[in-house]
């Protein structure tokens, strides 16, 4: 019996000391705060990979996103009763709500998640964060605000081009398959659009990508092992990212809406 | 003055250093041998705080490092370099790079001082004619050396190799172990030098630690250790079971 329970137990007791582990690096990032300054610049180096490098896909997820979403909206709304604009009202709130921000996260989990818990799990292996810790550097400060403060500031970004970029593919999709035009696209676009629901994507981004970079620098700065720890850390971050989404997802809409 | 005062240290209930006691004075080289997963990377990253022990205390020129802030710690670290098993430079960084960032954080010297220690630092292990490349196109050898210089940059009190010529032909063995040298008799140095080079041992050390289960089996001259008549110490020196 006791050897039943010790797995799942031992199981338990790891996620919580991994829990406060991961409490322990987002409290000493703001304990680093007097060396900030001095590593700002490379946030902006971060902001780039992070956020400038990302567009292209972002571009490409979110107007396909768009467009699928139009089509089936299409489809759901066949029947004759319904105003064809009603489409417009669907898909932007769909895309500005829901959609822009989680499918770009999920997707920047895969890209940026995985490319910060390698990097940084090879630095540790190969033992280049000792090193910057025997340089009197604050590994911490050096390696891991810069990315998180640069998905703070570049998610809320690359949510907005999602949005842009989402409803002009459902504007697109409207029009070519559905025999929707603009006008009646963007009719009913403004009728259910507020304000809130595009600030809610927006605040959806500031999450995800801090949760996105905070995990994955977790994952990345306590690898353990040579190639293989840096390939679990590599998964780990990109799994437990995504699972992140999907709790925030609901913590916020459940707060928010 | 380095002491360390009843250290212990144990991952995952394997006692790796077992109430290790001894003193290292200003000026002293001394190589710390002993078979592989003996503990002696561990041993050494006590020396800079990479690693804590879980008891005893280890004490650099007055301070107990293990009870010191973060901050205090990187004060201690100013003077203290390290040599990285295999390097541990960072790839993103040119070769000069790779040297500035360690002027940079430890010493306060301007632009013109810097770009100066970096050249003599590089002359000194003879790469300053490479010092715009990056690591992807330098040798095991020239990365161990880029390390050194790297180290001896900030010019510190203490000096710590984590087996600096592991990896290494003959030759390149050779050439460390002198720079190695004539680091240690132009600049005073303390070192301090994991290793299973007895070359090393025999030709830079004045004293040696062995370690054995987490124990200090042997300290004392390198001569002391070659006439030692401990079997286990024998077969160490000979490399034969």
């Amino acid at each position: 019996m006791y050897s039943l329970l010790k797995y799942p137990l031992k199981k338990i007791i790891s996620l919580f000391e991994e829990f406060g582990k991961f409490i322990m690096l987002i409290v000493n990032v703001f304990r680093s705060y007097s060396s900030w300054p001095v590593y700002f610049s490379n946030s902006i180096d971060q902001m780039i990979i992070i956020g400038t490098k990302s567009i292209p896909i972002v571009i490409l997820t979110s107007f396909f996103t768009g467009m699928v979403s139009s089509v089936q909206a299409g489809y759901q709304m066949e029947s004759s009763i319904t105003p064809k604009w009603i489409i417009g009202s669907l898909v932007g709130e769909t895309m500005l709500l829901e959609l822009a921000p989680v499918i770009t996260s999920l997707v920047l989990a895969g890209r940026i998640g995985a490319t910060i818990a390698a990097e940084l799990g090879t630095m540790r292996v190969t033992e280049q964060i000792d090193a910057l810790e025997s340089l009197s550097l604050d590994p911490i400060a050096y390696l891991v605000f810069p990315r998180v403060l640069a998905g703070f500031i570049m998610f809320p970004v690359l949510i907005i081009i999602a949005d842009v970029f989402g409803i002009s593919g459902g504007v697109f999709a409207a029009a070519t398959s559905l025999d929707i035009d603009t006008y009646q696209f963007m009719k009913g676009f403004k009728t259910w659009f507020k304000p809130w629901d595009a600030w809610y994507g927006i605040i959806k981004g500031l999450s995800f990508g801090m949760a996105i970079t905070s995990i994955s620098c977790f994952y990345g700065f306590y690898t353990k092992g040579g190639a293989a720890g840096v390939g679990k850390s590599t998964t780990s971050s990109v799994v437990v990212s995504c699972v992140a989404i999907m709790l925030l997802d609901y913590i916020l809409a459940a707060l928010l809406l | 003055m380095i002491e360390f005062k009843n250290i212990s240290k144990s991952f995952s209930s394997k006692d790796i250093l077992n109430n290790i006691s001894f003193k290292i004075k200003t000026g002293e080289s001394v190589a710390i041998i002993g078979q592989s997963g003996e503990g002696k990377s561990v041993l050494l990253k006590h020396f800079n705080g990479l690693m804590m022990p879980d008891s005893g205390q280890v004490i650099i020129d007055k301070k107990i490092i293990n009870e010191l802030s973060f901050s205090d710690l990187q004060l201690v670290r100013k003077n203290m370099s390290m040599v990285f098993q295999f390097g541990a430079l960072f790839d993103s960084l040119s070769i000069k790079d790779n040297i500035l960032i360690s002027l940079d954080n430890n010493t306060s010297l301007d632009t013109d001082e810097k770009e100066k220690r970096v050249i003599e630092s590089l002359d000194l292990v003879n790469l300053s004619h490479i010092d715009h490349l990056y690591l992807n196109d330098l040798s095991g050898g020239m990365k161990k050396r880029v390390g050194i210089s790297r180290a001896i940059s900030i010019r510190p009190t203490y000096i710590l190799y984590d087996e600096p010529t592991t990896g290494l032909d003959p030759i390149n063995t050779g050439k460390i172990i002198k720079l190695m040298q004539s680091i240690k008799n132009s600049k005073k140095i303390t070192s301090i030098i994991v290793t299973h080079e007895m070359k090393i041992v025999n030709e830079f050390v004045s004293r040696v630690i062995m370690l054995k289960n987490g124990n200090i089996i042997f300290d004392g001259s390198p001569k002391d250790l070659n006439s030692s008549k401990d079997k286990y110490i024998k077969s160490f020196i000979l490399g034969k079971e």
